[in-house]
């Protein structure tokens, strides 16, 4: 090695810079996801069951639903929708997480709030909001927040708690002051969990947006899965879920490169 | 400079926890510029005094003055190097080092400046933008000593800040601090469990007993400074640690 002038103590030279951060294996991924297509190709034919429509006729209802301009105009409704709950859940879930993290009793007293909306079904959030604000988008986005919302703040908090004593000790000692401490300590030390909820709060609020959609429309992809399903279409249906799917799975890719931007420190 | 009169404090007591007695009226004095080396068992309470003398924690009963003044919390004339390095593990070397001037709002290039120069004092150059978790033991434990110093505090508080990293690493950090000791003129309150380390680094040694901790008894280190280099075939060296040995031994812990 190249360290010989450097003093022994200081050990090997790490790696420069934070390690690796990206490489996400898509390679076997990608061959389970070839693997289970195969096989649901091979039973779809080996059964001719309708409610199993082979991947051509999948392929082929999707195509015909985007040329028809169902899928685009019901997924730009979706996408909305997301990001409009979604968006509003992270701006205000952070500051609320952060508030009963820092506010013992703040949290003590909200706590069966939170313990209620953590554990109702989205669906029963959408009757309420109905209600409230009516057929319409409005009712849409409101369900989607709550129910993020609420996942958002709780891993807030808990982010918060998880950031360890010494070093707000430590930062006391250099003279530091309350908000110095939360601002240089407790904020990015709860950051990795922050993103965290931001993840859990997407993975939410998709499955709010489709309970939303499918149990009152009017638009959206939910609605449309729900048309095609009283239509026992069974290739439409499968080819909105595909769209649905890969929604949430880009939206979750998103968050996750935010993360690793933003933690590369504790992802290491 | 330091001045503990009949400090005491003792723990826990509220909420049905058991309470515990970690120091009973506790006598001590540190002179300016002199380097204080506090030896003890285990639990004696090294570590609450050195809390105490760093305003993180507030005495139960006595007087704790730096220089007549009470302390009522942490200063800027004070600052500390802890056991576990406690470097932010989302800050690079500089902004680790350069934190306590951030804290007191000096300019970003200027504090980053100050940085890189203790960085090369402490042997550090290279590592600049490393992460803690890319740093050894010891070399985590620069960074620590670093941004003590950066604050230029006239005491220097260290609580065992060479225990976790191996002999070697030890004592290179060891002659590293007395160097720099003898450079800045720091007053150093050093806690260690470890005889050689407040013999070879200490201009007096002070002795706790066990919990409740109080001092047992003072020890000037007759050696010249700085340190002669085979201090380990020095009788002077050689007749304290044997003492204070026999008199930890002695001790229940």
């Amino acid at each position: 090695m190249a360290t010989v002038a450097r003093p022994a103590v200081l050990g090997p030279r790490a790696p420069a810079g934070p390690a690796t951060v990206g490489a996400l294996r898509v390679g076997p991924a990608l061959l389970a996801l070839l693997v289970g297509a195969a096989l649901w190709e091979a039973t779809s034919r080996f059964w001719a069951f309708p409610f199993q429509p082979p991947i051509a006729a999948i392929a082929h209802a999707t195509w015909r639903m985007t040329m028809s301009g169902e899928i685009p105009g019901n997924l730009g409704s979706s996408v909305t929708v997301l990001s409009i709950g979604w968006g509003m859940a992270t701006l205000t879930g952070v500051p609320t997480g952060l508030a009963l993290g820092r506010y013992r009793l703040l949290s003590v007293a909200l706590d069966p709030y939170i313990d209620a909306l953590l554990a109702v079904p989205n669906l029963l959030l959408v009757p309420v909001f109905f209600g409230i604000l009516g057929l319409g988008r409005a009712t849409q986005i409101a369900v989607v927040f709550l129910y993020s919302f609420v996942v958002i703040a709780t891993t807030a908090r808990s982010g918060l708690a998880t950031v360890g004593r010494d070093y707000v000790d430590m930062a006391r000692v250099f003279g530091a002051s309350e908000p110095q401490i939360f601002r240089q300590i407790l904020l990015p030390g709860a950051l990795p969990a922050i993103m965290a909820g931001l993840r859990l709060g997407i993975s939410r609020a998709v499955r709010a947006l489709i309970g939303a959609e499918m149990l009152l429309g009017p638009i959206g992809l939910g609605a449309l899965l729900r048309q095609y399903g009283g239509r026992f279409d069974a290739a439409s249906v499968f080819g909105v879920l595909a769209v649905l799917v890969a929604l949430a799975l880009i939206a979750n890719y998103v968050v996750l490169v935010a993360d690793r931007r933003l933690n590369h420190w504790a992802n290491g | 400079m330091i001045r503990f009169d009949a400090v005491s404090k003792t723990f826990g007591g509220e909420q049905g926890h058991a309470q515990t007695a970690a120091l009973a009226s506790l006598d001590f004095t540190v002179a300016e510029h002199e380097f204080v080396c506090l030896v003890g068992p285990s639990g004696c309470g090294k570590t609450t005094v050195l809390r105490i003398a760093a305003g993180l924690v507030a005495p139960d009963a006595g007087r704790v003055t730096i220089r007549g003044e009470p302390v009522t919390g942490p200063g800027p004339d004070r600052a500390m190097v802890f056991q576990q390095a406690t470097l932010l593990p989302w800050a690079d070397v500089v902004t680790s080092v350069a934190f306590g001037l951030e804290l007191r709002g000096v300019p970003r290039a200027e504090r980053e400046s100050a940085a890189r120069d203790l960085i090369r004092t402490v042997g550090l150059e290279g590592f600049e933008r490393h992460y803690p978790r890319q740093l050894s033991g010891g070399m985590q434990q620069r960074v620590g000593l670093a941004r003590a110093l950066a604050v230029n505090p006239d005491i220097l508080l260290m609580d065992e800040p060479f225990a976790a990293v191996d002999a070697q690493t030890r004592r290179s950090l060891q002659e590293e601090l007395l160097r720099l000791h003898l450079a800045t003129e720091k007053t150093v309150l050093f806690v260690t469990h470890d005889i050689d380390e407040a013999v070879r680094l200490g201009d007096r040694v002070l002795l706790m007993s066990a919990r409740p901790g109080r001092i047992l008894e003072t020890l000037r280190v007759v050696l010249p400074r700085p340190r002669p280099a085979d201090l380990d075939t020095d009788p002077e060296a050689a007749r304290l640690k044997a003492y204070l040995w026999r008199q930890l031994r002695a001790l229940p812990s």
